[in-house]
């Protein structure tokens, strides 16, 4: 570690763990709903427990970036933090705030959670993925906009690079779009238009950017490749991620009572989304193949490689799935979507994350620059059975998704739904058991933090000549 | 390196099969006539890289063709396809998922290993079936 100050990120990071694990308990219980309905009812209702699981998703996440960009960004600066306090304080309260805010939806009702939130007053709940109080959407601003000024002036302050620049437009873009979750218009239309510029332009425009400079950062240390050759390919990669994301929003924007002519432009431009994550792969393999050493954190070079294949797959692939409009009158809100999400999710921005801890969080545990090689062949193990058990997850709810929008939707006799829900019940059984493969993952990754720690650090076999 | 010593160890050669492999899969038919006529006039070659990467993609562009030629036949076997307005109907969109899931996921991430490995200027493998080109 080379900034003292760099040494706040470990809290961030730990959080994120502590909340992933929460959020992939949550999971197993509503993937027990999906083949016992009254499984846990009426303790945790499944539209709890399925709100838990998405916003723990999204807080740990956030906690990961911010976790990232405290580590990044002194490094890339080469200077201190303005303000490591600041961040120390903010990692407390947005603890507190969401922690706080997983209690409420697990201990209050929700529409009296809503009243003692005191909603009235600016109503912005009730609506998918941004079922916050609006007490909470306003701390989560006041904490994104510490972290902007922080980060922000450190930059100032410090060495500008490509690197700290696409990441700090990606964090201002993350904050700036999150503002759309206070727009709460009566029009159920406009309402759903404007929601998307938070969900969609966050994962599918500006995540994109905070993980493009991610992985490029991690590339950078870990292969040693020119800093000019990763900048150019971010370059490019964050030019084809905005021409094709911004206006791929309109692939949500078929059936939700807009013009028609999104179906097109939809379409055309959501097709092209894959671009960057296919661009993203070449990327990230070509700068291991022409790596100039070896670097002793295994563990992070296969999380990166990971990250961009599996984001290709996940997010490039099954988007494409169902992302013409023709395809998606089919598809739409069905299984296909669920298997589009968790792989996407998983594949783009949980790995990054856990590639940055990985890189990370050995340094900041006082190594020099990774763990003992017991503990990383643990974590690769954890590597391994995670993104195993997530392709499973992905191809049963495909099947199950193809078998619904069947029996549903293109039948001669189309079924209800409840009724389609039991007919593809052993796709869900399957998916439960490799959920809790992915939990067993997840586990041997955490211990893989206390294992070998007394043992020395894992050393490079030998330099790598480039090609 | 030099742009001779490029030409000769067959590098450019090798990205165009690879990327040519991979656009055929979006775009199949087109990009495989012109893999076919680089793996012909350049099929004797003692590059190893060409040896590599040419013939491999150019067999396996052959197959995800054929795979594509397959399910689309099936689709118009099954009603799809019967007229120009009948173009995009279940039996066409079916197709196009079937293609998806089933020959592009899987010829993909092998194309864009190939792909990778062709820049760097090392031999790849395609798993399972490349083993016996």
């Amino acid at each position: 570690m080379k900034y003292k100050s760099q040494k706040v990120a470990k809290l961030y990071f730990i959080a994120a763990i502590g909340l992933f694990v929460g959020q992939i308990l949550f999971g197993l219980i509503i993937g027990a709903q999906y083949i016992w309905g009254d499984f846990l009812f009426p303790e945790i209702p499944f539209n709890v427990a399925r709100m838990v699981h998405t916003n723990l998703l999204i807080v740990w996440l956030l906690f990961g970036f911010m976790g990232a960009a405290y580590y990044l960004v002194p490094e890339e600066a080469e200077t201190d933090l303005v303000m490591p306090w600041l961040a120390n304080l903010m990692f407390w309260i947005f603890l507190t705030a969401g922690a706080a805010t997983i209690l409420g939806y697990l201990l209050v009702p929700y529409a009296q959670l809503a009243e003692l939130t005191k909603n009235e007053l600016l109503p912005t709940m009730g609506r998918e993925f941004l079922e916050q109080p609006t007490i909470t959407k306003i701390g989560i601003v006041i904490v994104a906009l510490s972290f902007l000024a922080n980060i922000g002036l450190t930059i100032l302050k410090g060495r500008k690079t490509v690197i700290n620049l696409v990441l700090l437009m990606g964090m201002t873009g993350l904050a700036v779009f999150f503002l759309f979750a206070f727009y709460n218009p009566v029009n159920v239309v406009l309402d759903k238009y404007y929601w998307w510029w938070v969900v969609h332009l966050w994962v599918e425009g500006v995540w994109e950017l905070i993980l493009g400079s991610i992985l490029a950062f991690i590339l950078i240390k870990t292969t040693g490749v020119d800093r000019e050759v990763i900048e150019k390919w971010l370059y490019v990669i964050i030019a084809m991620v905005l021409i094709t994301g911004i206006i791929g929003t309109g692939h949500h924007y078929y059936w939700i009572g807009t013009p028609a002519f999104w179906q097109w432009w939809g379409s055309i431009f959501s097709a092209m989304e894959p671009i960057p994550f296919f661009m993203m792969t070449v990327f990230a393999f070509n700068m291991v193949n022409k790596r100039r050493r070896n670097h002793p954190n295994k563990a992070a070079v296969l999380w990166a490689l990971g990250t961009a294949v599996m984001a290709f797959l996940g997010a490039g692939v099954w988007g494409f799935l169902h992302t013409l409009s023709p395809v998606n009158y089919y598809t739409h809100g069905t299984q296909i979507t669920a298997a589009h999400g968790h792989m996407a999710f998983y594949g783009a921005y949980v790995m990054i994350v856990l590639a940055m801890i990985s890189y990370a969080m050995p340094m900041l545990r006082g190594r020099e620059a990774a763990n003992s090689t017991k503990s990383q062949v643990l974590e690769m193990w954890g590597f391994w059975l995670m993104t195993i058990s997530i392709v499973f997850i992905t191809l049963f709810l495909t099947g199950a998704g193809i078998l619904q929008v069947y029996l549903q939707r293109f039948a001669d006799n189309p079924m209800p739904f409840m009724v389609v829900q039991e007919k593809i019940q052993l796709f869900y059984a399957l998916r439960e058991i490799a959920g809790f493969i992915f939990l067993s993952g997840l586990l041997i990754y955490i211990v893989s933090f206390f294992v070998g720690s007394k043992e020395p650090e894992a050393t490079i076999e030998g330099e790598v000549v480039p090609t | 390196m030099t742009r001779t010593e490029e030409k000769t160890d067959g590098k450019g050669l090798a990205i165009a099969a690879e990327s040519l492999f991979l656009l055929n899969l979006l775009f199949p038919v087109l990009p495989l006539i012109v893999l076919g006529f680089l793996y012909f006039r350049h099929r004797n070659s003692p590059r190893l890289l060409v040896e590599c990467h040419v013939k491999q993609t150019w067999i396996m562009a052959l197959l995800s063709t054929a795979l594509f030629v397959i399910i689309n036949l099936v689709a118009y076997w099954m009603g799809g396809y019967q007229s120009l307005d009948n173009l995009v109907s279940i039996h066409s969109l079916v197709a196009l998922e079937a293609y998806t899931l089933l020959v592009i996921l899987p010829f993909a991430v092998p194309g864009l290993l190939g792909l990778t490995k062709a820049m760097s200027g090392q031999c790849y493998r395609f798993p399972f079936l490349g083993k016996f080109l």
